[in-house]
């Protein structure tokens, strides 16, 4: 089956920045694959070219074949690091929101979880704290049958007891044919659950291996890996 | 998707500008029952010139909030965090400012009826509408005198360029709005920043174009009907050029300029 994800020569810089450098990558499906990196190293770069909110200044990136666009954005669902949703809805108009623009939305599925992680789908999303609306915007997210996910820092701010939770939705929530991108540097809470990893360090890919490579060839956990790789 | 996008718009304006419409109307009904009394007497004359006075405000206030919440709006939506929601959606870029321009221009002309409305409301006898119509013949037969016959036509083309100048506003509003968004930090003191510039430039462009003319029409521009043959017509297609420039520009940006924090 043809790759969900490839980059050639991939380029961005943000005036004389160059925040990602000659990326080549290929991802395929099924995986769960972490991206890595320190603050400031690109990973959220080459998750909004990904999703078309950047544009490349040389390289291409497709989507199961396409550029980003209509036809990529139906296949990708995106959780960004930011609490996107506007305030005065409410958790249940956000869900009617998701269905009505995508195809691929499972009303049920949301509702589901929602009731799972005792949150009040009548609540007003000004009345939740950070973690709650991240929990809530998770869920959207999940409840996508998408070929792809982009999951940007998607434990960062929410409690421990929920992280396992959303681990657990993150790797029963998908179909065996789609890959999870997970951009995070808390390694250690989701090394469990990575199938493969990307090292990016100052925009340049630094590697790209399964996570069984690594352990059986390194003899070492990716947290410590990483520890290693980017020993300050 | 865009009758959706539409939809969706409108619920999200729906809220915030019902209730302005409501208070406006509320105001025009006590308005006309207050004036409609014959008790303030003496120092109580004060109540009715004050509740006329609110009324006044109240209209004024609807036609700014109406504006300034549209242009929020936009804003808001598409160029803070909610941007990483509308920028994903399986949409194409123009659709979003379709759906957006669309429905801010109903609710400018909501708006403008509305306070037509809210005027005969507080205001209209039986008679009014009669008097209105007369009022409008003597206008136009005033007009019709001073511009040779052209005084229908100019004011059809007055309203051309009423409704032509909303749409040149609103894009103008959003080019700005795109182009603040370029910077990186004070995105709103930019976007007026960008608009002042565009206001600028356009006042000089047309005081250019408005020199030439009365250059070149030296013989014939004391005669008023110029206004109605070639100034109007004049204004309202640079306007018109500017809507699409306007529109492409923001377009363009958003497409490939998008920087969301």
């Amino acid at each position: 089956m043809s790759a969900i994800l490839e980059c050639k020569s991939l380029t961005k810089m943000y005036s004389n920045v160059t925040a990602l450098k000659d990326i080549n990558l290929t991802l395929g499906r099924g995986r769960i694959v972490g991206l890595l990196g320190p603050n400031g190293s690109g990973k959220t770069t080459l998750i909004k070219l990904i999703n078309g909110l950047l544009v490349p200044n040389s390289g291409t990136i497709t989507i199961n074949g396409h550029q980003p666009g209509i036809e990529s954005k139906k296949i990708v669902s995106y959780l960004p690091e930011r609490t996107y949703l506007p305030d005065w809805m409410r958790v249940d108009d956000t869900i009617d929101f998701f269905s009505d623009f995508y195809q691929d939305f499972d009303k049920k599925k949301a509702y589901e979880m929602l009731e799972r992680l005792h949150l009040n789908s009548k609540a007003k999303l000004k009345s939740l704290s950070k973690g709650t609306k991240e929990k809530v915007q998770l869920i959207l997210v999940m409840s996508r049958e998408a070929d792809l996910y982009c999951l940007d820092e998607p434990i960062g701010g929410v409690d421990p007891a929920a992280r396992d939770y959303i681990l657990n939705t993150i790797i029963t929530n998908y179909n065996e044919n789609a890959t999870v991108i997970i951009s995070t540097h808390l390694i250690a809470d989701i090394e469990k659950v990575l199938d493969e990893v990307i090292f990016i360090k100052d925009g340049l890919l630094n590697m790209h291996a399964s996570v069984d490579d690594i352990r059986s060839k390194e003899g070492k956990s990716i947290d410590s890996l990483f520890r290693e790789v980017f020993r300050c | 998707m865009l009758s959706k996008l539409i939809k969706h718009e409108f619920r999200a304006t729906f809220r915030l500008l019902i209730p302005l419409f409501i208070l406006l109307f509320i105001l025009s009904i006590v308005d006309r029952i207050v004036l409609s009394l014959d008790i303030f007497h003496g120092v109580l004359e004060i109540i009715p010139i004050l509740i006329t006075f609110a009324f006044v405000i109240s209209i004024a206030t609807v036609i700014i909030a109406t504006f300034i919440l549209m242009i929020m709006r936009f804003y808001k939506n598409l160029t803070s965090d909610e941007g990483y929601l509308m920028f994903t959606l399986p949409v194409h870029t123009r659709q979003l400012i379709h759906s957006k321009f669309l429905v801010f221009f109903t609710w400018t002309i909501a708006c403008i009826l509305a306070v037509i409305a809210a005027l005969l409301i507080a205001l209209a006898r039986p008679e009014s509408i009669s008097e209105l119509w007369n009022s409008f013949k003597q206008v136009l037969k005033g007009l019709n005198n001073a511009m040779e016959g052209y005084g229908t036509l100019f004011i059809v083309e007055t309203i051309v360029l009423i409704l032509v100048n909303i749409i040149y506003q609103i894009l103008a509003i959003y080019t700005s709005i795109a182009i603040g968004q370029l910077f990186n930090g004070h995105r709103l003191i930019a976007s007026f920043g960008a608009y002042i510039c565009i206001y600028l430039a356009m006042q000089v462009i047309m005081t250019i174009f408005i020199f030439t003319v009365s250059l070149v029409f030296k013989n014939d521009i004391s005669n008023p009907k110029i206004i109605a043959q070639l100034l109007f017509p004049f204004i309202t297609l640079f306007n018109l050029v500017m809507i699409c420039v306007y529109y492409f520009t923001t377009n363009y940006i958003f497409t490939k300029r998008l920087n969301l924090e």
